[in-house]
């Protein structure tokens, strides 16, 4: 049929094509630099606006001589054929130049150029040996003719993988799209052709190749369209509706042919026109700026109720015809099955991505929840629960802005996603962001979230993960307090050594030897207390982050005591402050350095608040599985309000007398750091004037193993274990 | 040299730490030709600041008991010493405090490092001493 028919088509078409590569091509050229660089190469290339050119002489001329296209006699078949040829040729060049010049879609325009180079090189064979038209009915051109259809598919696959991911259910959708539009077919044009068949099997097979070609083409066009053609762009879009006219135009002409009813440079031939025209627009078009992929289409796709529409339509036709049509009744019972098996796979890979998504999500360690732009919460997991309170039963259909969010914040969150709804902008949206919500008892508290707006079958939907940032905010706060009071402390002994130097440096103290020295005497005093701060700065800073690393020795807690009262008892001494020692030994794992410096720390403290005359002990005694060192002294004591407070950094019962003692209010809180890394406890007890009882403990890990001399002696070499006396 | 008043001022200076009692005391004695008095707390400044009626008062912020503010606040509930202007000295950094003292009705709020040689000059010129001073 087809090659019978094919000599007529071409004529028709010949012109089509130039008009459609040139005119509507020049008006859709996009101005240069509009889109890119690559908008760029399509911009006023020679050789195709003289193909362009050409084209449209091509058009003007057939247009001039074919007034059988508005009612008068057909243009001559000998004169049209070269014209139809020409005019495919150009479209061919015109695709060609496209895929050559423009790296996206490359492939795609490369098989659609091989498909017109078929179509012409099939129409020229055909018009040298048979002089264009009554050559047989099966011919060395029908190779070419039916060549054209492989490239054209595959060139529709490619799009159509673009558009979306390659899955059973593509596969499927296309399957049920030919099954519905065969059976269409099937009743109009195969059947025709199996009854009217009287040739041999080729002749039969290469006619029938026609109409089935533009079913696989039509039900591809089909398949990118409910892929979401339109998403790729302006390019596939055209490219689409190209295919789409094409084949509902050969599928009419199929028909018309076997009724006997075509007329070359009739009405039928716009189809092509218009087919050829959307060609070369597309040819023209920006190359897609970008690619959306899509998941594998779900159940709301497109492909699979258009299918189903067709094949009731074909059902609807069958009824009216009346007849048994068996090719058409065994398509739409195949596109039955594959419509089944569509949705068994499609149901069943939601099921499997429903069931992977839960488990991330419910394993998740952030709370996640999503909620619909009509704010009702549709999921929630573990994490949220854990953090907010609401267990998944509970807040499931809920509303997000009620159950979240505090009364201020909710005017504020309904004109955020008012906003985004009216206009897309996403001016939070996919951003790490801070805001307050409520917990389920009712108090506030600071999280970190990021909302990301998703698009579903249903309507919009917002996906939130979250994070609660409660301690980062008391350690953020902490931190800054901290570095206030650092400042502080720092600044204040510099004030004394600025203020003494600088009266120095002004000279109104040159006349008074005494005061200059006093001021001296306050800037150097200043001097050491402002490096032993920042020494013990250094020192808490290096211990609370752990890059001092403790080296664990097994280590004498006798010997430790009697070398911390060894270090102080000049500082004792000087004080008038007796020293005793009263410790019973036992061996235990620690860093001897660090123990020692606790040690002296405290009794450091206690000679500086005990009273001249007064007595200092310092001991050790092992209790169980756990070693406690004690240092008491005779001291005014600290209010019992302030215990928990004297480890803090900067702590002072009297900063006063701190400082006129040198403390840097540092000293405890090294202590406790040590003790805390040894995996101890350090407290205090006291009364007012009572004195102070400091005891730190510390486990005992080898109590039986015996301390190496050697170490002893590098701890405390002479070391001396009687009380010191006071001087 | 800073400017000098005419006639010496009675100023107390409160702050906690010895040595910065000891050379602001110095400052405003050699430099500024005050007569000034200590007190190491809060609560020894209001007793103070009752019985000398100080010109003005040099005030720490942090001090541990009655801190500057709270002592501020006591000093004004006081009719007896509510008159008397008090500028604090603060070794706080942050803005935001010292815009709060401020609030509180302080004459002003000096930080801590201060130049000695202009210190008595500042506290002059806020207290409005300076139409009494020689310029020397």
């Amino acid at each position: 049929m087809k090659s019978s028919v094919v000599a007529d088509l071409g004529v028709a078409r010949a012109p089509f094509l130039a008009q459609a590569s040139t005119a509507l091509g020049r008006l859709r050229r996009p101005a240069a630099g509009q889109h890119g660089s690559e908008n760029a190469r399509l911009s006023r290339p020679s050789g195709v606006d003289a193909l362009t050119a050409l084209g449209l002489v091509l058009v003007a001329v057939y247009v001039v001589r074919a007034p059988g296209h508005w009612g008068g006699p057909r243009v001559d078949a000998f004169f049209a054929k070269w014209l139809y040829d020409a005019a495919a040729a150009i479209g061919a060049v015109l695709c060609g130049w496209r895929a050559f010049r423009v790296r996206e879609d490359r492939a795609t325009w490369s098989l659609i150029a091989v498909a017109f180079v078929f179509e012409v090189a099939g129409n020229s064979v055909y018009a040298v040996r048979y002089g264009g038209s009554g050559g047989p009915v099966l011919s060395v051109a029908d190779g070419f003719w039916i060549a054209f259809y492989l490239p054209m598919a595959a060139a529709l696959v490619l799009r159509i993988r673009a558009a979306a991911s390659v899955a059973g259910a593509v596969v499927f959708d296309i399957l049920i799209a030919i099954g519905a539009l065969g059976s269409v077919s099937a009743a109009f044009v195969l059947q025709a052709i199996v009854a009217g068949h009287g040739g041999s099997v080729a002749e039969f097979v290469t006619t029938l190749s026609y109409p089935v070609g533009d079913l696989v083409l039509a039900a591809l066009v089909l398949q990118l369209a409910a892929a979401g053609a339109w998403r790729l762009g302006r390019a596939t879009a055209l490219m689409a509706g190209c295919f789409l006219v094409w084949g509902v135009t050969d599928s009419v002409y199929a028909l018309q042919m076997i009724n006997a009813t075509y007329v070359p440079g009739g009405v039928l031939d716009l189809g092509w026109v218009i087919t050829f025209v959307l060609f070369g627009v597309a040819a023209w078009t920006p190359p897609d700026a970008r690619i959306i992929l899509r998941q594998a289409p779900g159940l709301g796709s497109l492909g699979v109720p258009v299918s189903f529409a067709v094949l009731a339509l074909a059902i609807l036709i069958y009824a009216g015809v009346g007849e048994v049509n068996l090719v058409a009744v065994g398509l739409s019972a195949g596109a039955l099955v594959c419509m089944i098996a569509r949705f068994v796979i499609t149901f069943r890979s939601h099921l499997m991505a429903l069931a992977s998504t839960r488990l991330v999500l419910e394993t998740a360690y952030d709370p996640f929840m999503s909620f619909e732009a009509s704010g009702v919460i549709t999921d929630w997991n573990a994490a949220a629960q854990a953090s907010f309170g609401w267990s998944r039963e509970d807040v499931v259909g809920r509303n997000v802005v009620e159950t979240f969010l505090p009364d201020v914040r909710r005017e504020a969150y309904a004109q955020l996603i008012g906003r985004f709804l009216d206009t897309r902008e996403e001016d939070v949206m996919r951003k790490r962001i801070e805001r307050t919500v409520v917990h389920r008892d009712g108090h506030e508290m600071p999280i970190e979230l990021t909302i990301s707006p998703v698009e579903t079958e249903y309507g919009h939907a917002f996906h939130v993960f979250m994070r609660d940032i409660t301690q980062r905010r008391a350690v953020e706060r902490a931190k800054d307090e901290f570095v206030a009071i650092v400042s502080h402390e720092l600044r204040t002994p510099l004030t004394s050594i600025r203020g003494s130097l600088g009266l120095l440096a002004g000279g109104v103290l040159s006349a008074s030897p005494a005061k200059a020295d006093r001021m001296l005497k306050i800037a150097l005093e200043n001097t050491d207390r402002l490096v032993r701060m920042v020494s013990d700065i250094l020192n808490l800073e290096r211990i609370e982050s752990g890059t001092v690393d403790l080296t664990y020795r097994p280590c004498d807690a006798g010997q430790l005591v009697r070398a911390a009262a060894e270090t102080m008892r000049p500082a004792a001494m000087l004080a008038g402050v007796a020293l005793d020692v009263a410790d019973h030994g036992a061996m235990l794992d620690a860093d001897p350095d660090q123990i020692l410096q606790t040690l002296t720390n405290l009794l450091s403290n206690a000679i500086k608040f005990s009273p001249e005359g007064s007595t200092v002990w310092v001991g050790c005694e092992l209790l169980e599985d756990t070693i406690v060192f004690q240092v008491l002294d005779e001291g005014r004591g600290i209010p019992s309000d302030q215990l928990d407070r004297v480890f803090e950094r900067f702590a002072q019962v009297d900063s006063s007398d701190a400082r006129d003692k040198g403390g840097t209010g540092l000293g405890l809180a090294i202590c406790r750091s040590i003790v805390e890394q040894h995996g101890g406890r350090i407290w205090v007890e006291s009364g007012d004037a009572e004195g102070c009882r400091f005891q730190f403990t510390l486990p005992v890990v080898c109590t039986d193993r015996p301390a190496t001399s050697a170490h002893i002696g590098a701890l405390a070499p002479d070391l001396d274990p009687v009380s010191f006396g006071r001087t | 040299m800073a400017s000098r008043p005419d006639r010496a001022r009675r100023i107390l200076v409160v702050d906690d730490d010895a040595s910065i009692r000891e050379v602001t005391r110095m400052t405003l004695e050699m430099v500024g030709g005050h007569e000034v008095s200590t007190a190491g707390c809060g609560r020894d400044a209001l007793a103070q600041a009752v019985r000398e009626r100080p010109d003005a008062i040099l005030l720490d912020v942090m001090m541990p008991g009655l801190d500057g503010p709270a002592t501020f606040e006591r000093l004004q509930a006081d009719p007896s010493t509510a008159d008397i202007p008090v500028i604090l000295l603060t070794a706080k950094l942050q803005a935001t405090d010292q815009a709060r003292f401020v609030a509180l009705g302080v004459r002003a709020v000096l930080s801590k490092p201060f130049d000695p040689m202009k210190l008595p000059g500042e506290v002059a010129g806020l207290l409005g001493w300076r139409e009494a001073t020689d310029g020397g």
